[in-house]
């Protein structure tokens, strides 16, 4: 923070620093919303539109492009793709993940310190390092190319995170609920499914909004281990749909894709806004 | 109570867990460290081993030194704007110094919630020297030399920083709004008792309690931006001439599109041993007693 601009900032006065305060936020409001905007209309008017005036509302609001790139450009088949991986890793990391957690908050075993610590020392890691192994791996476990191998990769990259938010979590439900479940006769796996997951829900709720927003938007990984066309997920469909618009000049199904693929996210956000702003605090350490 | 010394079953509820993340973080990141000494080609599993050979390789790769001096621009440029421009934009959320600021909360954190891939396509659009958003709203000014952006070498490099900065901004600024509540109305009463303003309160009370925790997200930046792929590899695919080339997207290029394995997990360790250290820098930072109030 530069001092030398605070006196002229103090010499502004009060007044004068809020209004100059207030244009700065409503001008990056503008920065931020109105590319979307522009994304959102544009995706209703024909590619000759766009080039004759650029800034223009459409002429007649279409759903020419949204068919298109529904239809013509698959996007209707990888939005299927996506939705199905996503809730898929989704199920998998959270039972196999929240089992995890379970166990290292509320067991007694030796090596538990080790292996809380190695979990989280996955998110150290940057994806690039074990990129090319991993994906000799996959082709050697036979999972190439397929939904179930994308998913099962998904998981396992989202086990750290999953650790480290349920494991505090389950650390807060307090052992006499347990000790209760057994006196009513639950074991080992009917404690966890039946008290104590349902107990976790703000916790599996957390985890859960951030992998479908993380796993949705997800690229890098779909890239390397998915090559056939029928498999795409959304990302990956938008990133080759926009190879091939550019080369026949023609954008309408790009836009309209566009507008495909940011709503659930968006739509998820402003349902759940307060969960997502409070699940921020512990989730600080994703990206 | 005795349920829970029960080895057996805390290992067996563990053990899912573990496979997955052994088989596929694990195992791969082990591998790395021996692939990066071999020339490997991925046809079969049959490893030449040449030792430091790849390293040597690489040092005298002029692309390998572009493409690390380009991660390094991205990353320390967003490293310096983002907390500033965040750091702004939430004392003036949380201090009431704006209006409509419920407003400006959600509407900043949207870009976080679009995929990488998507806001890349969106400026690509929006950057179009034709019909983009950005050549458009300046012709409106009067100002007709304009640069073609992304296809020009030296503008393509700070339209990558720019649409980082954008992509950003929003969630570091959610994570210092939820700090500065945490911090005790007390603090800024005490503070206005002694005639503090606005400036004086956040020289005095916001940016002090809030260090610990800017260090750590500059640092979060830092590791972030060494893996910066999606945005290049879709607005501008490393070019033009290799200007915005990052070491993930050369890495991506030298193992999937040319087959160079080996040297590809080479390069992938020089980014792992930067990201290491900046990590280990974090936590160096961290291991300083949190503020307790």
């Amino acid at each position: 923070m530069s001092l030398s601009s605070t006196s002229i900032l103090e010499r502004l006065g009060e007044h004068g620093r809020k209004t100059i305060t207030q244009i700065i936020f409503v001008v990056y409001g503008v920065i931020v919303v109105f590319p979307m905007v522009w994304l959102l209309y544009t995706a209703f008017k024909p590619t000759s539109e766009l080039f004759a005036s650029a800034w223009s509302l459409p002429v007649e609001w279409k759903l020419d492009n949204f068919v298109e790139a529904w239809s013509e450009a698959r996007i209707g088949d990888f939005f299927w793709n996506s939705l199905f991986v996503t809730i898929s890793t989704l199920l998998v990391q959270l039972f196999v993940g929240s089992m995890a957690s379970y166990s290292l908050a509320k067991y007694r075993f030796r090596a538990q310190g080790i292996l809380y610590y190695g979990f989280l020392a996955g998110m150290m890691f940057p994806l690039f390092l074990g990129i090319v192994p991993l994906f000799f791996l996959v082709k050697s476990l036979g999972l190439l190319d397929s939904h179930l191998g994308l998913i099962v990769v998904y998981a396992a990259f989202g086990i750290p995170f999953t650790v480290f938010v349920l494991t505090a979590f389950f650390r807060t439900i307090p052992t006499e609920i347990m000790e209760a479940g057994v006196m009513d006769g639950c074991g080992h796996f009917s404690l966890y499914w039946r008290i104590m997951l349902p107990l976790a829900k703000p916790g599996l709720t957390t985890v859960g909004i951030f992998t479908f927003i993380s796993i949705w938007n997800e690229y890098i990984l779909a890239l390397v281990l998915l090559s056939s066309s029928h498999l795409r997920t959304m990302p990956l469909g938008i990133a080759v749909l926009q190879f091939v618009q550019f080369y026949e000049v023609d954008f309408g199904a790009l836009f309209a894709g566009l507008v495909i693929v940011m709503l659930p996210t968006l739509l998820c956000y402003v349902i759940l806004q307060e969960q997502i702003t409070k699940g921020m605090t512990v989730g600080a350490v994703k990206g | 109570m005795k349920l829970q010394t029960s080895a057996r079953a805390g290992w067996l509820f563990v053990l899912p867990a573990l496979l997955f993340y052994v088989t596929f973080l694990v195992v791969p990141y082990a591998l790395a460290f021996g692939v990066s000494f071999a020339k490997w080609r991925g046809v079969s599993l049959q490893l030449e081993f040449v030792g430091l050979g790849n390293f040597e390789r690489m040092f005298g790769d002029p692309f390998f030194w572009k493409a690390l001096y380009n991660t390094a621009f991205f990353t320390v440029c967003t490293g310096l704007i983002v907390p500033v421009m965040a750091l702004y934009f939430a004392v003036a959320v949380t201090r009431k110094l704006v209006a409509g600021a419920r407003v400006f909360r959600i509407t900043y954190f949207f870009p976080n919630l679009i995929s990488q891939v998507a806001i890349a396509v969106l400026w690509w659009f929006a950057l179009n020297p034709e019909f983009g958003i950005l050549s458009n709203f300046l012709r409106l000014l009067g100002l007709t030399a304009l640069p073609s952006w992304l296809g020009d070498p030296d503008w393509a490099r700070w339209c990558v920083v720019a649409v980082k900065v954008w992509a950003a901004v929003g969630f570091y600024m959610v994570l210092y709004i939820s700090a500065i509540e945490g911090i005790p109305d007390d603090y800024y009463d005490a503070a206005k008792i002694d005639g503090a303003g606005e400036m004086q309160s956040f020289r005095h009370v916001t940016f002090p309690l809030l260090s610990e925790m800017m260090k750590v997200t500059v640092v979060f930046l830092l590791l972030n931006g060494f893996g910066t792929f999606d945005l290049v590899r879709i607005m501008t695919d490393g070019g033009p001439d290799r200007a915005t080339e990052t070491l993930a997207t050369y890495i991506y290029e030298n193992a999937f599109e040319l087959g160079k394995f080996g040297y590809a997990t080479t390069i992938a360790m020089s980014l792992f041993i930067i990201t290491f250290s900046l990590a280990l820098l974090s936590l160096y930072l961290q291991r300083k007693e949190a503020i307790e109030y």
